[in-house]
């Protein structure tokens, strides 16, 4: 007997030493997104926050970049949490949202629909990598690989990132090492600030006329689910495009969206429409000729969505609640 | 399912807890169903080919030992009754009976390897012909090379591996080496026993079947030992045989711009990446197989530090070359009529040749045999052609290489005899892997022209920037490589697994962890790379 609990002792401490060791590689070569790309720490901030989030920001780079949520908790008291990368297509959205609510349930999920135009057969590795290197392990996870991936991606390459990263040795440096399990946030509840300034030649903001490709079937598909999703779970559901002075967006699409929200009584907001209101200036609001919110744009917008959220939805506010007070002191620290 | 995959270590993991997990008598069954499940996995239309040999193999088998026992019978109901003449005249036709089954069988058998292996490459050829034939007279009758319909034989998995292991048997049989398996399903078990089927080793049934149907108990030694196996064999494919397939590519195809040291480098690194995926192959074979308590035939020994060519062959690829030796070389060379031949041509005055008929005939087929096992085309068999004609001038300058080395006052066990041995069989058997490289028997030839041009022009840089071998993967290979001759030279004093299991346990783990971080950072594996499939898997 006693023989036995020391061989299962043993095999154990192996088997620790074994988890340790393929955790401790994973951590070396996977990208750290700290100093570049940082939106790939996005979904990984979320965890520790998950407790404390009462709405979700689900989209592409425009909500990341343009939705500052120390200022909906600064102005409104709402604690919130852009769960957002770049490209993020719809069915990544849709198992973010998913995960989400496996962590906690939040009372409103806003999801940025600028990305709905680009095609159902879209894949960009780089992209589904930042979005789910930082997701823990969970069906939702492997759900969301086996639909984002390429023909050339494996499900075990997103179950153990190194399967993917271990090329990186020939250019892992002592950064890699340093920062393998750091775990300080690197963006504000999901937002990037982004400082610089490159703004729009044009005044007024132009869509293309009409005559856009029908949305994609599959992500048509998605954003039945979401709607599904937060409709099965009793999660309010707002389906909104961040503004953004970019000429490939055109009214048809806001005709498609705003169908398919009203085949499910659900509003739809088109912010482009508001910028007078909102104050964005696209000379001043913008780090790459329209296509994002910079800094002072983000805050602006942020502001702005506060308001809309509070005057529409009833989200809580958290400010008189000492705990998601200590929580945002923290983060804002 | 290849080898190098999640699915497989996930189905080998799920295979061995259901092993253990239930009753030893029970156990082989696990090993039949895993090893269909493994094979229908490459595709299920492959199962007819395996059932089939499997069928006729041991229905064969079973013809042979009713007929005998019938024969045994009736030739003891008789003893009194039957002349010594008769009973010789009787058991002669019971034998031919036997015989004729068995080229039955044989013919049967290696007609589907024949039709699988040699048909399209043949029919290509044809086409081929014709189009050049008919173009030649002006008659552009056909527009495109695939004029000539069916052609699309797709070899099933492992079939050159598990039709002689069969076949093999079936020879046994017929000369009452061992009894033959009467449960179909255990015999199943023996012709297709999933970690061997890829690429071997070739195993006997008096070996394998006591190790597949007396299962041994859970040792957890098995486990380890045979993880060790399988680590290794993955380091020597992942990070040396994989790494180096760019390289030789690119080298041979642009072989006119890359001439001299390039294509000799091709031709080290080729022997290098042969070794690797092919030892490393086996490796991941046996190791598997220990995990079941299971141990099969060792296929290498060290086949680098052969002192001949022959000996090389003892140590490459064991198994295949044993099964020649058995079935192909010692038949030949006992026959009657190549006896005969020798004795008529030691009669006629030349008792040299006389004496060599019976050894050289043989072995010339045998090596036109190992060609075609090896490829469908042609080069292989002038690829074979060439190893035997190195063997045998190998064989009669042996006592002119003796005086030499006796008149430079060194013995033939002295360490630069040796060295220089072991260098010229290494530089030769590398250097006939040209035809392994090359497109064609014409190619091969232009290669080994040009391997002896232009050794000026060399450069590393384009070896690292042209050549797709980048100078941070070449000095991976080169430590790879010097790990491997290191393990190597332990190796002749015994098993080097066996020593580190006798280290501390601390030293144990490190060198296990070091073992497994450099295989799965260094290996060559995923996206981004391209890790090809067993070079031996395509046979």
């Amino acid at each position: 007997m006693k023989k036995n609990l020391k061989n299962i002792l043993i095999i154990l401490f192996k088997a620790a030493l074994i988890i340790f060791l393929a955790a401790t590689l994973n951590r070396i070569f996977m990208p750290k997104y700290i100093f570049e790309n940082q939106d790939g720490r996005i979904t990984g901030e979320y965890y520790p926050c998950a407790k404390y989030t009462d709405v979700v920001f689900a989209g592409p780079s425009t909500a990341f970049s343009g939705i500052d949520p120390a200022v909906l908790w600064d102005e409104e008291g709402i604690s919130s949490f852009v769960r957002a990368n770049a490209s993020q297509t719809m069915w990544i959205s849709y198992y973010m949202i998913e995960d989400a609510i496996k962590c906690r349930k939040p009372e409103l999920v806003c999801l940025d629909v600028t990305f709905i135009k680009y095609d159902d057969d879209f894949v960009e590795e780089p992209s589904t990598r930042k979005a789910l290197d930082g997701m823990r392990l969970s069906p939702s996870k492997i759900e969301c690989a086996r639909a984002s991936m390429g023909k050339d991606e494996k499900i075990a390459d997103y179950i153990y990132p190194l399967f993917r990263f271990h090329s990186r040795w020939q250019e892992l440096s002592w950064d890699d090492i340093r920062y393998a399990w750091y775990d300080k946030p690197v963006t504000l509840a999901g937002y990037i600030a982004d400082r610089n300034i490159d703004g729009t030649d044009e005044d007024v903001l132009v869509y293309s006329r009409g005559d856009s490709d029908p949305i994609g079937a599959r992500t048509m598909d998605y954003l039945d689910r979401i709607i599904r999703l937060c409709r099965e779970n009793d999660i309010q559901l707002m389906l909104f495009k961040t503004p953004a002075f970019s000429d490939n967006w055109s009214s048809d699409l806001d005709s498609q969206i705003a169908a398919k929200a009203s085949e499910y009584g659900l509003p739809y907001i088109n912010f482009d429409a508001y910028n007078d209101d909102i104050g964005l200036d696209y000379k001043l609001d913008t780090p790459d000729r329209g296509s994002h919110l910079n800094d002072t744009g983000a805050k602006k917008f942020s502001s702005y969505l506060g308001r809309y959220i509070r005057q529409n939805y009833a989200v809580t506010d958290r400010r008189p609640d000492k705990k998601y007070v200590k929580h945002w002191e923290k983060l804002l620290r | 399912m290849p080898f190098v995959s999640i699915e497989f270590a996930l189905f080998v993991t799920a295979a061995l807890i259901l092993y253990y997990l239930i009753p030893k008598r029970f156990r082989w069954i696990v090993l039949l169903a895993a090893s269909y499940v493994f094979y229908a996995i490459s595709d299920v239309q492959n199962l007819f080919y395996i059932v089939f040999t499997t069928l006729t193999v041991y229905a064969s088998a079973a013809f042979m030992e009713n007929r005998q026992k019938r024969s045994n019978e009736y030739l003891s109901a008789n003893r009194e009754r039957l002349s010594k003449d008769e009973k010789k005249a009787y058991k002669a036709s019971v034998k031919n009976k036997q015989k004729l089954i068995l080229w039955l069988c044989v013919i049967l058998n290696f007609g589907i390897l024949v039709l699988v292996k040699y048909f399209n490459p043949c029919l290509t050829a044809a086409q081929n012909f014709a189009i050049a034939y008919f173009n030649m007279f002006r008659l552009n009758m056909f527009h495109n090379s695939d004029f000539i319909p069916f052609k699309n034989f797709i070899m099933p998995l492992g079939i050159s591996f598990y039709t002689f292991q069969s076949i093999g048997y079936l020879i046994d049989i017929y000369y009452g080496k061992y009894e033959r398996e009467h449960n179909l399903f255990r015999f199943a078990l023996y012709v297709s026993f999933f970690p061997q089927i890829i690429q071997g080793p070739i195993s006997r049934f008096g070996d394998l079947s006591k190790e597949l149907y007396t299962p041994a108990s859970f040792d957890f030694n098995n486990i380890r030992s045979g993880f060790y196996r399988v680590m290794w064999g993955l380091f020597k494919k992942l990070i040396v045989a994989d790494r180096l397939g760019g390289y030789i590519s690119a080298t041979m195809a642009m072989k006119e711009n890359y001439k001299g040291i390039y294509i000799l480098l091709a031709l080290f690194f080729y022997s290098m990446q042969l070794y690797g995926d092919f030892s490393g192959g086996i490796d991941v074979a046996v190791g598997v197989a220990e995990m079941f308590g299971i141990r099969l035939f060792e296929n290498f020994e060290r086949p680098f530090f052969s002192k001949s060519i022959t000996e090389y062959w003892q140590r490459w690829h064991i198994t295949l070359g044993t099964w020649f030796k058995d079935y192909i070389f010692y038949p030949l060379s006992v026959n009657r009529s190549m006896i005969k031949l020798g004795k008529t041509v030691r009669e006629k005055g030349m008792p040299t040749l006389g004496k060599r008929i019976p050894i050289y005939l043989p072995m010339l087929a045998v090596w036109i045999v190992t060609g075609m096992w090896h490829g469908s085309t042609g080069k292989y068999v002038v690829w074979g052609l060439c190893n035997f004609v190195f063997i045998v001038l190998g064989t009669e300058f042996e006592p002119v290489s003796k005086k030499i080395i006796a008149s430079l006052n060194l013995s033939e066990g002295s360490f630069p005899v040796r060295a220089y041995r072991v260098v010229k069989t290494f530089l030769l058997m590398s250097f006939l892997r040209i035809f392994d490289i090359s497109h064609d028997t014409i190619a091969a030839f232009t290669g080994v022209k040009y391997a002896f041009l232009e050794w000026g022009s060399f450069s590393w840089e384009k070896v690292y920037k042209d050549l797709l071998l980048p100078k941070e993967d070449l000095i991976v290979v080169m430590i790879a490589v010097a790990v491997m001759f290191v393990f190597s030279l332990i190796q002749r004093k015994g098993s080097v697994r066996a020593r580190i299991f006798n280290l501390p346990v601390p030293v144990q783990w490190i060198i296990l962890s070091a073992l497994i971080v450099a295989v799965s950072v260094f290996g060559y594996y995923g996206m981004g790379y391209d890790a090809a499939s067993f070079i031996y898997g395509n046979i």
